[in-house]
């Protein structure tokens, strides 16, 4: 019964247990296991990317790799080895010169990479090559024979010799645009060109800027079978750069050309071919669903988490790095804010994402200090600056291009690549510091990753720009900017700040304005240029000769509008800018204000300076940069000699050192006739030289370069610089007399250049040797030109006299004291005007900070700070106006008058210590706002025209020749309204001059004095936005 | 050493193989009449004469009253966490389809009294899981970043299937069991298994094959039905079974293309959870005979 009861129990448990295993066991899954194909290992990110065509030359480099880099590889020299660079990275230009490992400035953390390299050429085409050897990996997307990219560096250099040639038009080979191509031959564009694109061309060499005038040397019209209809919009230039953004978008799929005449001009004067390019846009967005994203500033000012380190950058986000020798290293923060972008159809183009962001939206930044060197303040600070995007903004979001094409993204080793381009037009709270900083930066091309993180689009983009600092130097400005996609992000509101004119030039009512300088109109705002042609809402009209108008034509540069007349401005005579309804970038109206820099009535009325060129006074040279102003006496090889002086009393210049980076600049005291600078084209031609010379100081070639000219001077820009050893020799020709004969240099006045003014500078003085300064090329320098003229100016002709129609003006003078007199002279008197008017230019160099070295006592002032900054004072001549002294002698018992004693003009020449240039020092004083510029000068006091003769027949000699003074000068160093820097130097300690007479042995003394105070000069920079 | 062929499985093997002869060909039945005798008796203890066993082949009609969570997604990242969030997809949720199998009832007498050990007997068949709500209707990602249109399309209702097999025990009292006419209620245990589970939506399918578990569950049982012998061995069985089972399933490594943003071309949607209440209704009739 057990047995039974057990049995069928277990019948039971058995019965659910075959069910249990017939059923099979339990639940089952499939698949799950899929994986996209993986990027390989290698480059994920650049800046630049392959095939930019305007990088900075002295911009910042970026590479992220997916795994370390071995730092000890980096700072390998490279080899060549059959025709390829063997190495782990190797940067080497379109002539196979390879970059020197030294000069290469690394930032290296485990797969990041940023870099610079100092010598880096503008204009030039390098490729780097990484090997996978950086990385110690194999299998990577670097390639073993060819660069990994390439890129051109921005031309900042004019380039004499070759026409400008349009190299990149919105980044596309421009062929593929050309109407000259053939449409089969025509090659095809990596992106498409959108309805909503702006025009974006890169040239080879920079422009005149003022040759780009929209609707006339640039013009984009629509082409309707017979009809044609220009199409309006704003134009931006600068440098090599023009940006045409259409003021409606464009019409998808209408024909449309764009057309570039031959009035197109670069900075030498050469025409660009007139070309049209032909284009048909595409429609950003055929699904009509209207996209856009609101992109949020991440880790900007004013959030909790500033400042943020980017991941791509290494560095904050949000923020642009400034650096020039002139400004130091700074940081530009730029607020907490919104920007909307539209998006375009992300079906319609292959994967490509349109991006835009529409003009007008404005990016709050900081502050910046304008401190010289980043350590020796100016007090002179920007206020907030305003960096408006000063047309629609275009790009796209794309899959990385360093993987194949069917890689699906991943924010690892395959993030999307962001590129847009955008145009930055900066302007400031501070009038002065606005009329400094305000300026269009156009066609930042800025490359980044588009990764996803919580749920957002995070953008991380870096870029390198080229700023105008203080109009003295071109400022590498890195830009980083993080955005993350934020739907919630609130509206930015509207700018509705009116601008108004905070300043210009000239003033309203000046004198003396230069008959070719550059008329500019500083507003509060960037302003709008579309649709604003030059005598419509800018007028510019001729007082004296029946209010007609002047043609000119119009430079947009942020808040600044520039006018040039095309013609220079007749002397003497009286003109008139009118400012009509303009409106700022944000849309809002220029408003007028009696504290405005126009009074209230919008107009600014000033007078073209009259030197009266009748006079025919020769005119001289008063400063070389850097250079010797005179024709020279004992040059042998780079040993320079003297000025050519009949006395021999000269002590000699010191062998003359050119920057590989700087111009030469010579500055005349006349106004000159510009038709007779002509650059000499082969050996031994023109009436400018530039020559390469070898030791012999034999020419061997001419160097190619671009001449720039203004009416008291002219700048010498070399193609490619100056080569490091090379000797050179600038040779101004003057001919043999006062004749202006072709390729002499001569004065407005038509009398040749006078080269040798210690042997006179009369009427009679023209001509005279070759003025020749033989130099040698030293490497490239962070010193920056700082090219300073005494200003302004009192005997506008240069001829020692103060004529009638000249002012003037103590700013630039001496004021002479008779303290004493002895031996023949029995009397003394300064007949007329006891003061001397200066003129002339002192061109200086501006150095990086060094400690503070200066003896505050020595100076009588306590200085604070620990930095100073060297300014290098090229050795230039000063002219005075003349003094006419009343004098009594008496000799052998007689008693004579000597009277009308005419100095004529005056020369003081720059001496150099025997041990190295003069040098003098920007410092900060406590208690005082201002920097002090203060140095200490030895001076030769010439006056070569002072004849002294008793009764017209008897001949006294004098010592005022290589007279030697030495001259403390001290003074604050402040910016104009319009922004140029203005230096007002006086002098510390009495300056005697002790004239000793003789004749016939019997001396005498008149003892003159400039007490201290009485010698002031006043010297200006150039207009910060450049006077050639 | 054990006789395989005297293991109660094997037993239990040859009485369901005779019911199904007998279901077949009575005569086959006629023809061995010793064989499950002995077994019956030798083995399992019965008597010669007693009939411990019923068999009640035909068909069953799963009417499934399924209820679900909405689909919880989990591990979103990379392009899709700019189109959707980890957590529930609202409005989203699937059923299960009706079934019609074949299947037989297999019971167990407990001695001569109206007590009974069944289950039901079947092939394992198809679950179809069907999409509802939001997630058929809508797609899970229409747009990125809130306006960019990412092409994904909804999902539409086939969604996905597991092949099921849920044993089924009940204990049955049946009244009147001594009559011709028997009804009986019953009450037992079911146990969900699931396999061959896979996800077959074209969407979720086009880029890859995530894969889809269903987790087995154990389950209770309701029953009632009523048995009519219409001769000396033959009987029609009517039964009805409501079934209360809760299972999950999971999906792990999801992918969709985006064919408006090609830009990407796909995206890992990452792993979706969802929670099931079944409540089927199964309907059974059927013949057989007793043994």
């Amino acid at each position: 019964m057990r047995e039974t009861i057990f049995r069928r129990t277990g019948s039971i448990a058995l019965f659910c247990a075959s069910l249990l295993t017939l059923a099979g066991c339990g639940s089952d899954s499939d698949g799950g296991d899929y994986q996209p194909e993986q990027a390989v290992p290698g480059l994920i990110f650049s800046y630049p990317l392959d095939g930019q065509s305007s990088v900075p030359a002295n911009g910042r480099f970026y590479l992220t790799f997916s795994s370390a880099i071995d730092s000890d590889r980096l700072g390998t020299d490279c080899e060549f080895n059959n025709g390829i660079p063997d190495g782990s990275f190797c940067l080497i230009d379109s002539s196979d010169n390879l970059i020197s490992a030294a000069d290469i400035d690394l930032v290296q953390t485990e797969g990041y990479l940023r870099f610079s390299a100092s010598s880096l050429a503008p204009g030039e085409t390098y490729r780097l090559f990484v090997r996978d050897s950086l990385l110690d990996a194999s299998n990577t997307n670097l390639p073993e024979s060819e660069p990994v990219l390439s890129f051109r560096t921005t031309q900042t250099l004019a380039q004499a010799g070759s026409s400008p040639t349009l190299i990149a038009f919105n980044g596309e080979n421009p062929a593929v645009f050309d109407s000259a191509v053939a449409s089969a031959d025509r090659p095809t564009a990596a992106f498409p060109l959108l309805d909503n694109s702006t025009l974006r061309l890169v040239f080879s060499e920079p422009l005149d800027e003022s040759t780009l005038v929209a609707g006339d040397s640039v013009t984009l019209v629509l082409v309707e079978g017979a009809n044609e209809t220009t199409v309006a919009g704003t134009l931006w230039a600068k440098g090599e750069h023009l940006v045409f953004d259409p003021s409606e978008d464009l019409t998808p799929g209408a024909s449309y050309q764009l057309r570039l005449t031959s009035a197109i001009e670069d900075k030498g004067g050469e025409s660009l071919a007139a070309a049209n390019y032909e284009f048909s846009p595409l429609d950003s967005d055929p699904c009509q669903c209207g996209i856009q994203q609101q992109l949020n500033l991440m880790a900007a000012l004013g959030d909790s988490d500033h400042p943020s380190d980017g991941e791509l950058s290494r560095l904050p986000l949000n923020r642009a790095d400034l650096y020039s020798p002139l400004t130091g290293s700074r940081g530009l923060n730029i607020a907490d804010t919104t920007l909307t972008a539209e998006l375009g159809d992300p079906s319609a183009f292959g994967g490509l994402i349109p991006l835009t962001i529409r003009k007008g939206v404005s990016l709050d930044i900081s502050e910046l200090a304008l401190d010289l060197g980043g350590e020796v303040s100016m007090d002179q600070a920007t206020g907030a600056i305003k960096a408006i995007l000063a047309s629609d903004v275009n790009g796209f979001i794309r899959r990385n291009p360093y993987q194949a094409a069917d890689i699906v993204p991943d924010d690892e080793r395959a993030p999307l690549i962001a590129s847009f381009t955008l145009d930055l037009a900066l302007s400031a709270e501070d009038a002065k510091g606005n009329a400094i900083l305000s300026q269009i930066i156009p066609n930042v091309e800025v490359i980044g990753t588009a990764v996803i993180e919580d749920g957002a689009l995070i953008l991380e983009s870096v870029s390198s720009t080229q700023v105008n600092a203080l109009g003295l130097d071109i400022a590498s400005q890195h830009l980083v900017l993080g955005l993350a996609t934020d739907p919630d992000a609130a509206e930015v509101a509207a700018d509705t700040a009116l601008p108004r004119l905070t300043a210009s030039y000239p003033e309203d009512g000046a004198d003396d304005v230069g008959a070719r300088d550059r008329l500019t109109l500083l507003f509060s705002e960037n302003m709008e240029s579309a649709g604003i042609a030059p005598q419509s809402q800018i007028s510019l009209i001729n007082l004296d000769d029946s209010n007609n108008p002047v043609p000119f034509q119009l430079q947009w540069d942020g808040a600044a509008v520039s006018l040039k007349p095309t013609s220079p401005l007749n002397l003497g005579e009286r003109y008139q800018i009118q400012i009509g309804a303009l409106y700022s970038l944000a849309g809002n109206p220029f408003t007028s204000r009696v504290s405005d820099a126009a009074q209230g009535d919008n107009i600014i009325q000033f007078t073209v300076e009259n030197p009266d060129i009748s006079t025919p006074r020769p005119p001289m040279v008063s400063s070389i940069y850097k250079g010797i102003p005179c024709a020279l006496f004992g040059l042998n090889g780079l040993d320079p000699g003297s000025c050519i002086d009949p006395r021999f009393a000269s002590e000699g210049y010191l062998p003359i050192s050119v920057p590989g980076n700087a111009p030469l600049e010579v500055v005349f005291n006349q106004v000159m006739d510009v038709a007779t600078f002509t650059l000499g084209t082969s050996c031994g031609t023109g009436a400018i030289r530039v020559e390469r010379v070898n030791t012999a100081n034999q020419c061997q070639e001419p160097v190619a370069g671009t001449l720039l000219v203004d009416d008291r001077r002219f700048r010498f820009v070399p193609n490619d610089g100056w080569q490091a050893g090379q000797r050179y020799q600038l040779t101004l020709v003057a001919g043999s007399d006062g004749n202006c004969d072709a390729n002499e240099i001569c004065g407005a006045n038509g009398v040749a250049l006078n080269t040798d003014p210690l042997n006179g500078i009369g009427d009679a003085a023209g001509g005279g040797a070759n003025l020749i300064n033989v130099f040698e090329a030293s490497a490239a320098s962070d010193d920056r030109l700082l090219p300073l003229t005494l200003y302004p100016i009192t005997d506008l002709n240069g001829n020692g006299q103060i004529d009638s129609g000249e002012t003037t003006w103590e700013d630039n003078s001496a004021r002479l004291g008779i303290i004493d007199f002895g031996g023949i002279i029995t009397s003394a008197l300064i007949d007329g005007e006891d003061t001397t008017y200066l003129s002339g230019a002192l061109p200086v160099s501006i150095g990086s900070p060094e400690p503070l070295t200066v003896d505050g006592s020595e100076w009588d002032m306590t200085l604070e700070g620990d930095y100073q900054i060297p300014i290098e004072l090229s050795p230039g001549i000063l002219y005075g106006t003349s003094i006419r002294l009343d004098t009594s002698v008496e000799v052998l018992f007689l008693n004579l008058d000597i009277n009308d004693v005419d100095t004529n003009t005056t020369l003081m020449r720059v001496r150099e210590p025997a041990d190295g240039p003069n040098i003098g020092y920007i410092v900060r004083e406590a208690g005082v706002d201002a920097p002090q510029y203060i140095i200490q000068l030895d001076l030769y006091f010439d006056a070569p025209n002072m004849n002294i003769s008793v009764a017209g027949v008897l001949s006294v000699s004098h010592n005022l020749h290589s007279y030697p003074l030495s001259v403390t000068l001290k003074g604050p160093v402040t910016f104009l309204d319009d922004g140029r820097l203005k230096i007002d130097l006086a002098n510390v300690d009495a300056v005697p001059i002790d004239v000793v007479v003789d004749s016939l042995g019997f001396t005498g003394n008149i003892d003159l004095n400039i007490a201290a105070g009485s010698m002031q000069i006043q010297l200006l920079g150039d207009p910060v936005r450049g006077r050639y | 050493m054990m006789n395989y062929f005297k293991s109660p499985f094997f037993v239990l093997m040859a009485a369901f193989g005779v019911s199904a002869l007998g279901v077949s060909s009575s005569a086959s039945a006629k023809d061995n009449p010793h064989f499950w005798d002995r077994i019956k008796t030798e083995q399992l203890g019965f008597a010669t004469d007693e009939k411990p066993f019923y068999f009640r082949a035909g068909v069953s009609q799963l009417k499934v009253d399924s209820s679900s969570s909405e689909v919880v997604l989990s591990d979103v990242g990379g392009p899709a966490s700019l189109a959707i969030d980890n957590g529930p997809i609202e409005g989203s949720g699937v059923e299960i389809e009706d079934s019609t199998i074949a299947a037989a009832i297999v019971g167990l007498r407990l001695g001569s009294g109206p007590w009974s050990l069944e289950t039901i007997l079947a092939l394992p068949f198809t679950m179809e899981i069907k999409a509802t709500g939001s997630l058929a209707n809508e797609a899970i990602a229409p747009t990125a970043l809130g306006n960019i249109p990412t092409g994904v399309p909804p999902l539409g209702e086939k969604f996905g299937e597991t092949k099921v097999l849920p044993p089924i025990v009940t204990l049955v009292h049946r009244f009147r069991h001594q009559h011709r006419v028997r009804p009986y209620l019953g009450a037992g245990l079911v146990y969900l298994f699931t396999y061959d589970a896979k996800l077959t939506n074209p969407v979720l399918t086009e880029v890859a094959e995530p894969s889809l578990e269903v987790e087995d569950s154990l389950g209770y049982v309701l029953q009632a039905g009523v048995d009519i012998q219409f001769s000396k061995r033959w009987s029609l069985m009517l039964d009805v079974k409501q079934i209360k089972v809760d299972t999950s399933a999971t999906l792990s490594n999801l992918y969709v293309a985006t064919p408006d943003l090609p830009t990407y071309g796909e995206a890992r949607v990452g792993n979706a959870d969802i929670d099931l209440e079944l409540t089927p209704w199964a309907y059974h009739i059927g013949i057989g005979f007793d043994f």
